[in-house]
């Protein structure tokens, strides 16, 4: 199972519209997972596979054994579901 | 559905603002004007976006800034301000921004619906184009209903 975690700030905004978009994605394309979400710092100590983020905070976030995914347009499923697709195929789940 | 949520007095249109600052807090006073949350409400957005950072800003040139439901809050609501020329936010991706959509929730579940209505009413570019298009508070009010129909 793909350990998947989305980095957020407060868990009021972005995060749950990334959230949704997420669990959409990995869902459409039949990706066995759990879906967390948490905030930079906390990320750091998870046995995470895949992390999903802003450019922003991504740079924060320093977690050795995950692959890092920055998202730019929140809203945008073609976006998600594109880079989700990509990860999903490049760590070999 | 969105239309639910946004009150006519919490939209504004042709907002001149300096900076980021000044945006959210233009946007808040929309929230405090429709009673949708107490005037303390709207330095706390401000202080919750310095601490989120450009996060706020979820696509281009819209940010969604809030804070947190005891800072004031008296019911689930949005509010947007169209400004007349967009400000930095600091985004790499997604700056400047024109559309300041700032919303209130009681707790940290009973916005569910609005913010997934948001997220599929700015998802769609034309939406976000007709409000920068639009002359009057009417237009706006009449964009979000009908986005809402076809939603």
């Amino acid at each position: 199972m793909l350990k998947v975690f989305a980095v957020c700030g407060m868990g009021l905004g972005t995060s749950i519209i990334l959230k949704s978009r997420l669990k959409e994605a990995l869902n459409k394309q039949g990706v066995d997972h759990s879906l967390e979400v948490t905030d930079a710092s906390a990320v750091a100590g998870q046995d995470a596979d895949l992390i999903f983020t802003s450019e922003e905070l991504g740079e924060k976030i320093r977690n050795k054994k995950a692959k890092v995914v920055v998202i730019n347009n929140f809203t945008d499923r073609k976006e998600i579901g594109a880079k989700v697709e990509a990860a999903v195929a490049e760590i070999g789940a | 559905m969105l239309k639910d949520y946004l009150d006519s007095r919490a939209v504004s249109l042709g907002d001149e603002v300096k900076d980021w600052r000044a945006a959210i807090e233009t946007t808040g006073r929309l929230l405090v004007d429709s009673e949708a949350a107490e005037e303390k409400y709207v330095q706390a957005m401000v202080r919750t976006t310095e601490e989120l950072g450009p996060y706020v800003v979820i696509a281009p040139g819209v940010a969604i800034p809030h804070a947190r439901p005891e800072d004031g809050a008296k019911k689930v609501a949005l509010g947007l301000s169209v400004l007349s020329e967009p400000v930095e936010f600091g985004s790499k991706e997604n700056d400047p921004v024109d559309l300041v959509f700032g919303f209130s929730t009681t707790d940290s579940e009973a916005h569910m619906e609005l913010i997934q209505a948001l997220a599929d009413f700015i998802e769609k570019e034309e939406n976000c184009q007709a409000l920068r298009d639009a002359e009057t508070v009417e237009e706006i009010m009449a964009i979000v209903e009908r986005s809402s129909v076809n939603a």
